[in-house]
């Protein structure tokens, strides 16, 4: 029997793929299978040339490209309804996102809710399908790993934005570990299973540019805080309040001695009003440095809340932590007043020490509790200051009155 | 030559029954081998044979090996050992249902016209 030439045979494929055959295995199929009808019709002594050519035309126009889109048909039709649930879901999601940032910057009620049912139908139910397909269309380990890993991947930085957003916690945690996993897992994989599959063209390298240079972008913009020029500015400001109050302190200490000395004991109530209000604020200082930074040490935190770094923090924490009953906001607000009305009765003169009262009235009673809470530290340790100098120009006064 | 409808359901059954009776075999000798047995009343098409044995393969029913030869490359297919077992099943299903037809086609036109 005679066989076609390696020349003959390079042609057929070229013929088989020119009418727009792609799958790989199709074409070894059909190249074999028409070089057996080409041989067949050789064998009853045609030439090659014209049994090409009868082979060729008994298809039809269409009737090659035909096969690989009934193979494809029957290859994806149980996906099919599988796709179309992924379609409407990613739709879904999408309309549901952009209505939910449309309604936040409008400030209408009702964003979060929109926010999580379009987080939740496109980290639940839309990627999920989306990497089930992706499964049953591709074969291959590399792949279903770097998709499975792409998928968790985009999954956690999803929910992490949304966090975000919606200012609960763990936020950082969930994207940085998104970020992680999409960045240093599933982007090696994507890369070389480009290289190995050979097909590291256009088609794959503009995603990978793609994804490094939106996350460079969104990590920037996440991360953005004020410039470091204003933020050294208010830590200057914040740890003069500190020094000052600490100096305040030791300058009061010292008149109390001498007051002491002289059996004086008129100050006794002011002086316990003075030092409660120094306590609590502190301890409230505290209290919300911790809250912002549950991972710090209470020791180290102790150290680090003098400098008290924690005033430029944007991280939004819930005003409710003041409102407690016994040494909280209230107490503190309370014990001011009436010290203050200590002092008029004592000195006759009256001192306007709460300048920031607007700031502790809301507080106390603005129903969105959601606050960046490092104002507030702000707040209480100048408050204090002023407490502070005030208490020692009482003690002055006594000391005043002695000499 | 039988109509394109009725050999549709009957196509896998046709495939897989063929190569459970020998160890491997090709496309272009499938449908030889049809032509052959039927003596040219079923006439199986590329356009209906190679679909169907991508999708059997893809459903585990079939494996594959591909030999050079001559110059070209030619893909075997054959059973694999879960094709075998829906290969009887296939057949026996086709058998009853030959059956079940026959029964539906005999009746005389006396018969049914009684049964209503």
């Amino acid at each position: 029997m005679e066989h076609l030439t390696e020349q003959n045979i390079s042609e057929i494929t070229t013929l088989i793929k020119a009418k727009g055959v792609e799958m790989e295995e199709l074409v070894h199929d059909l190249v074999d299978h028409i070089c057996c009808m080409i041989e067949e019709r050789m064998e009853q002594g045609e030439n090659y040339t014209s049994a090409l050519d009868k082979t060729m035309n008994s298809f039809g126009n269409n009737g090659i490209r035909n096969i690989q889109e009934e193979t494809n048909y029957l290859l994806t039709k149980n996906i099919l309804a599988m796709r179309k649930t992924m379609h409407i879901t990613g739709i879904t999601a999408a309309i549901l996102l952009l209505l939910g940032s449309i309604f936040k910057i409008q400030h209408w009620p009702g964003a979060g809710f929109i926010y999580i049912l379009g987080a939740a139908s496109l980290c639940l139910l839309f990627m999920p399908l989306f990497l089930a397909v992706r499964i049953k269309e591709k074969i291959g380990k590399l792949n279903v790993v770097s998709n499975v890993v792409g998928t968790i991947g985009a999954i956690t930085m999803c929910f992490g934005i949304l966090f975000k957003i919606m200012y609960w916690p763990f936020a950082g945690i969930l994207m940085n570990t998104g970020g992680v996993l999409l960045l240093f897992i599933f982007l090696p994989l994507y890369i070389y299973s480009g290289f190995k599959s050979k097909q590291l063209k256009t088609s794959t390298i503009v995603p990978i540019i793609v994804a490094v240079a939106g996350f460079s972008l969104m990590f920037s913009l996440v991360k953005l805080r004020n410039s470091q020029d204003v933020t050294d500015a208010i830590l200057n400001i914040q740890y003069t309040i500190y020094e000052d109050t600490e100096s305040t302190l030791i300058t009061n200490q010292s008149i109390l001695k001498i007051l002491q000395n002289d059996s004086i004991t008129a100050h006794h109530g002011a002086n316990e009003i003075a030092q409660q209000i120094n306590d609590i604020s502190e301890d409230l200082n505290f209290a919300i440095a911790q809250s912002m930074h549950q991972e710090i040490p209470e020791e180290k935190l102790r150290e680090t809340i003098r400098l008290n770094y924690y005033s430029i923090s944007n991280d939004m924490g819930d005003l409710a932590m003041l409102r407690k009953d016994e040494r909280g906001l209230q107490d503190l607000v309370d014990l001011i007043k009436k010290y203050e009305g200590l002092y008029l009765s004592i000195t006759g003169v009256k001192a306007n020490l709460m300048i920031n009262n607007a700031n502790l009235e809301s507080y106390l009673n603005r129903t969105k509790t959601l606050f960046p809470l490092g104002i507030v530290i702000h707040d209480l340790s100048l408050l204090n200051l002023q407490v502070q100098r005030l208490h020692s120009s009482l003690l002055q006064y006594y000391k005043g009155k002695v000499s | 030559m039988y109509s394109k409808e009725l050999l549709k359901g009957t196509l896998k059954t046709i495939i897989l029954k063929l190569l459970s009776e020998s160890d491997q075999m090709y496309g272009y000798q499938i449908t030889q081998k049809v032509k052959e047995i039927t003596e040219g009343k079923i006439n199986l098409t590329e356009g209906a044979l190679y679909p169907a044995l991508h999708k059997l393969e893809a459903d585990g029913l079939l494996s594959t090996e591909k030999i050079e030869v001559g110059n070209r490359v030619r893909k075997y297919y054959r059973l694999t050992q879960s094709g075998n077992n829906t290969a009887q099943e296939k057949v026996e299903e086709l058998k009853e249902f030959m059956e079940t037809l026959k029964s539906i086609i005999n009746i005389s036109p006396q018969k049914l016209a009684w049964s209503i």
